[in-house]
């Protein structure tokens, strides 16, 4: 039966579905009755879907300003 | 904002960008810039990055009418930087660290909290706040993710950034990077329960 601390080294391939079927039913199996890996993988979705949700970082106009100095029709324009 | 493959025939944003548009091209830029550099920096080391995603910003602009979207935009962008990283780095015979797997283990994967036997001697605490549109709410713990998502070390951000903000498959990550399916795995895990270590932290003190 698996373990809780294999759970927690398996817990993002279980989330990604990178599993064989048996790796996969045992987590199924383990989460059923374990409420602190239950929480554990919740936890690390939540966490997943909080980094999606914040605003990607964006150039700056510096810094898109210097990339376009680079091309040299732009530079002509 | 600009969706992959199929579509892209015939999106307008595409469209724009074959014709090489000023606009377009810079609206390009300015979202996939610093991700360029992460990724690059982790093939070509800190020094040369920035020259290289140049010399990647001048290639995509040539190579834009070219673009058949056999491939969605990102993937394609990444792939160029990518190979220029590469070709760079051959050209300069350098060599850059890339034992990834020496970083630093989460402390959650660290043995020490488990028994012996397996099950959790220290398990994960209660979470006042769980579902993310709350958790994005408070502006203090987003401030504290960001300052850990920057500082996670470069390999494991870099492979975050693909697959969770930019969701590529774990294939082109390995190509992207030159990493094993196993070793993109195992990083991609550990940055994630780091940021998880976060929000724990957050949760219990009220600091980062």
């Amino acid at each position: 039966m698996l373990k809780c601390n294999e759970l927690a080294n398996l817990a993002s391939d279980y989330l990604d579905k990178n599993l064989d079927w048996k790796e996969f039913l045992s987590i199924k199996f383990h989460i059923l009755i374990c409420v602190h890996c239950r929480r554990f993988i919740r936890h690390l979705l939540s966490t997943i879907h909080v980094v999606q949700g914040m605003n990607r970082q964006k150039a700056s106009s510096g810094e898109i300003r210097e990339i376009i100095t680079l091309i040299p029709e732009k530079r002509q324009a | 904002m600009m969706p992959d493959t199929q579509n892209e025939q015939q999106d307008p944003d595409l469209v724009r960008l074959r014709n090489r548009d000023h606009q377009a091209f810079e609206s390009l830029v300015e979202k996939y810039h610093r991700q360029m550099l992460v990724v690059a920096r982790v093939i070509i080391g800190d020094s040369l990055a920035e020259e290289v995603v140049q010399e990647a910003w001048v290639s995509i602009y040539h190579a834009l009418p070219a673009f058949e979207g056999r491939s969605s935009i990102k993937t394609w962008i990444y792939t160029i930087v990518s190979n220029q990283a590469k070709t760079r780095l051959r050209k300069e015979s350098r060599l850059v660290s890339m034992d990834a797997m020496e970083e630093e283990i989460p402390v959650y994967l660290k043995s020490e909290r488990f028994h012996v036997d397996g099950h959790w001697a220290s398990p994960p605490p209660l979470w006042d706040t769980e579902t993310p549109e709350e958790l994005l709410e408070n502006e203090q713990l987003r401030q504290c993710i960001e300052k850990t998502l920057e500082l996670l070390p470069g390999v494991q951000k870099s492979v975050f950034l693909l697959r969770d903000i930019e969701q590529q498959s774990l294939e082109e990550i390995c190509n992207i990077l030159q990493l094993t399916n196993s070793n993109v795995r195992v990083l991609l895990h550990r940055a994630r329960v780091k940021l998880m270590q976060v929000i724990d932290q957050y949760q219990e003190t009220g600091q980062c």
